[in-house]
């Protein structure tokens, strides 16, 4: 346990040596704020842009705090996204293809400590990005647009952070598996893609299914609180991390850590 | 007493390939071995295996006083041939962190990279990233990085190939210290680096052992006469190298630009091969520039060794 901490205090210096804490918190900040304040300014934007013919009369629908919330998830769902694998996609495979993850395990190191140190930092880092691009817009979203109720954000954000770890777990793992961040990158975003649609077609079926997520935290937000079966993708998905870390560690115990 | 590490037919295969072809051979502690052979010899593989960084096709690797299947690890310290590191770490940091991940607490660990910062000379460096550091710094880092956790075997693949001759020196002369301690197993492809600083070597090729012994043992065991003959005359030689065969019996003829060379395989042959070559020679009015009747070094041990 205690080289547990000294892994995860390592690797939590890397990323703030690399300044992964500054720009993916900041880059969830923005993603986040961008909805309620472009959709605060969108007529005068449009007016500036000066595309309209005189006289026509536009009727932009009243957004609520809601509708923008639900919004700027979907802006975590696809950049959001793209950002976390993009940033984790090397944390094993870097390492392997450098050498360094030679030199370190050639110590008497637990291949399951030196994986899941890795993996609790990345999430650390994914949770704490998401809760305060979320705290940021609703911040915005209550200032600009209308309120939206403390236990929607705190359930919406919950749900949606499980999704993001869900991917990121995945991220790791191949990561651990496979040696080229392209393949890594590629294969996580086309998981994502497949969860989302697979729950999307099933309709009513398939409520637990870890796709169902990212409905559920939209629908969180807008009745204020869990939805009904939303437990069971919680169950399913936490399950689906276990699994995959224990896959991965077992692979990665019968790779070679040389070329 | 038993031998600190034994290994028994240790072989690596990839695919058709057979890198390491059922080495055997053991380390005596205190004792330092070279594991000597040319490029592609299967050194690395080897010592990859040794360390469990690659596991081996099939064969058995023994440490005294660790039980079978064992992980080795925490007895061994290990220099890769190609060393890699956080380069975003400050030198000191890195012996630090490794220190603490093979379970020495935080002051013991500060203690122990500042003592072995300054036994391998980078203490100028230590609070700079690592980085920056040139092919030699790193090289040494690998060495203290290597010996944070007092390991009983060092275990280090060509320490000073990469170095330039000035750190070259100066890494033999530390691992001289640092044998004083430590049972050191090290790889090289130049014997004079094994001759320096070992006691044993184990010579490889094509991933078998050819040659293992103690120094003083092989180089007494396998000196043999050595004829040597240069001609003024390096092409008339063509005409003579029958003739000077035909009497040369059991012994080997090479012939290199005007120089000739019998090496005796049974020394009691010497005084005969020695008369008859003079006679020949005189019959044959060779221009004779010098004759020479010297021992085989193990620099030309070593070579036969590596070319068969
Ligand atoms: N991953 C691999 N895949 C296929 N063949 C390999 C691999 N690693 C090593 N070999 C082969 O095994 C043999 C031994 O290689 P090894 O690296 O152990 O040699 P070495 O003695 O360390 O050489 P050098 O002095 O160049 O470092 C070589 O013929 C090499 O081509
Ligand atoms: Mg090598």
């Amino acid at each position: 346990m205690k080289q547990w901490f000294v892994l995860f205090r390592k690797e939590l210096l890397e990323a703030w040596r690399n300044y992964k804490w500054i720009w993916i918190p900041l880059v969830y900040v923005m993603l986040g704020i961008m909805q309620p304040i472009s959709t605060y300014f969108l007529p005068e934007i449009l007016e500036a842009a000066g595309g309209l013919p005189e006289g026509a009369i536009i009727q932009l629908p009243e957004p609520t705090g809601v509708e923008v919330m639900v919004k700027a998830l979907g802006n975590y769902q696809t950049l959001g996204l793209l950002i976390l694998v993009l940033a984790f996609m090397g944390t094993i495979s870097a390492e392997r293809v450098s050498g360094v993850a030679g030199m370190v395990l050639v110590k008497p190191v637990s291949f399951a400590s030196y994986l899941t140190a890795k993996w609790a930092s990345a999430v650390c880092l994914t949770l704490v990005a998401t809760v305060l691009g979320v705290l940021g817009t609703w911040y915005y979203t209550e200032e600009l647009i209308g309120p939206v109720s403390g236990s929607a954000i705190l359930a919406g954000c919950l749900l949606f952070g499980l999704w993001l770890t869900l991917l990121v777990t995945l991220t790791i793992a191949l990561s651990a598996m496979m040696r080229s961040s392209g393949a890594i990158a590629f294969v996580t975003l086309l998981v994502a893609a497949a969860l989302s649609i697979v729950s999307s077609l099933s309709g009513t079926k398939l409520s637990w299914m870890p796709g169902r997520l990212t409905n559920y935290a939209g629908a969180a937000i807008a009745q204020g609180g869990m939805p009904d079966g939303a437990w069971g993708a919680v169950i399913s998905t936490v399950i689906g991390m276990i699994l995959l870390l224990y896959i991965a560690v077992s692979v990665f115990r019968k790779k070679e850590l040389v070329a | 007493m038993a031998p600190l590490m034994e290994v028994r037919q240790l072989v690596k295969t990839y695919g058709s390939t057979r890198a390491v072809n059922g080495i055997t051979f053991t380390i005596e502690a205190g004792r330092c071995t070279a594991l000597l052979g040319p490029n592609g010899a299967g050194k690395t593989t080897t010592l990859n295996m040794l360390s469990g960084l690659l596991k081996p096709t099939s064969g058995e690797i023994r440490f005294d006083g660790a039980t079978k299947g064992e992980d080795l690890r925490a007895y061994i310290g290990y220099l890769p041939q190609y060393t890699a590191y956080y380069n975003w770490m400050t030198g000191r940091e890195f012996l630090i962190y490794v220190g603490q991940l093979t379970g020495m607490d935080k002051r013991s660990a500060v203690q122990r990279a500042e003592e072995l910062l300054r036994l391998v000379g980078i203490e100028d460096a230590k609070h700079r990233r690592i980085g920056g550091y040139s092919g030699g710094m790193k090289q040494r880092l690998g060495l203290a990085q290597a010996m944070m956790h007092r390991p009983r075997l060092l275990v280090l693949d060509e320490p000073v190939s990469a170095l330039d001759p000035i750190g070259r020196r100066e890494v033999l002369e530390l691992m001289k210290r640092i044998r004083q301690e430590t049972t050191i197993l090290f790889s090289t492809h130049v014997l004079p680096d094994a001759e320096e600083v070992c006691d044993d070597v184990l010579i490889i090729r094509q991933g078998e052992i050819v040659i293992a012994g103690s120094l003083d043992e092989i180089r007494k065991s396998n000196q043999r006469p050595v004829i040597e003959l240069e001609l003024e005359d390096g092409e008339a030689l063509a005409d003579w190298l029958p003739a000077l065969r035909e009497l040369a019996g059991s012994a080997a003829v090479e012939q290199n630009g005007p120089v000739v060379r019998f090496t005796v395989e049974d020394a009691d042959e010497l005084p005969r091969i020695r008369q008859q070559l003079m006679i020949r020679l005189a019959e044959l009015k060779a221009p004779l520039s010098r004759l020479e009747i010297a021992r085989t070094s193990l620099e030309d041990l070593f070579m036969e060794a590596v070319r068969r």
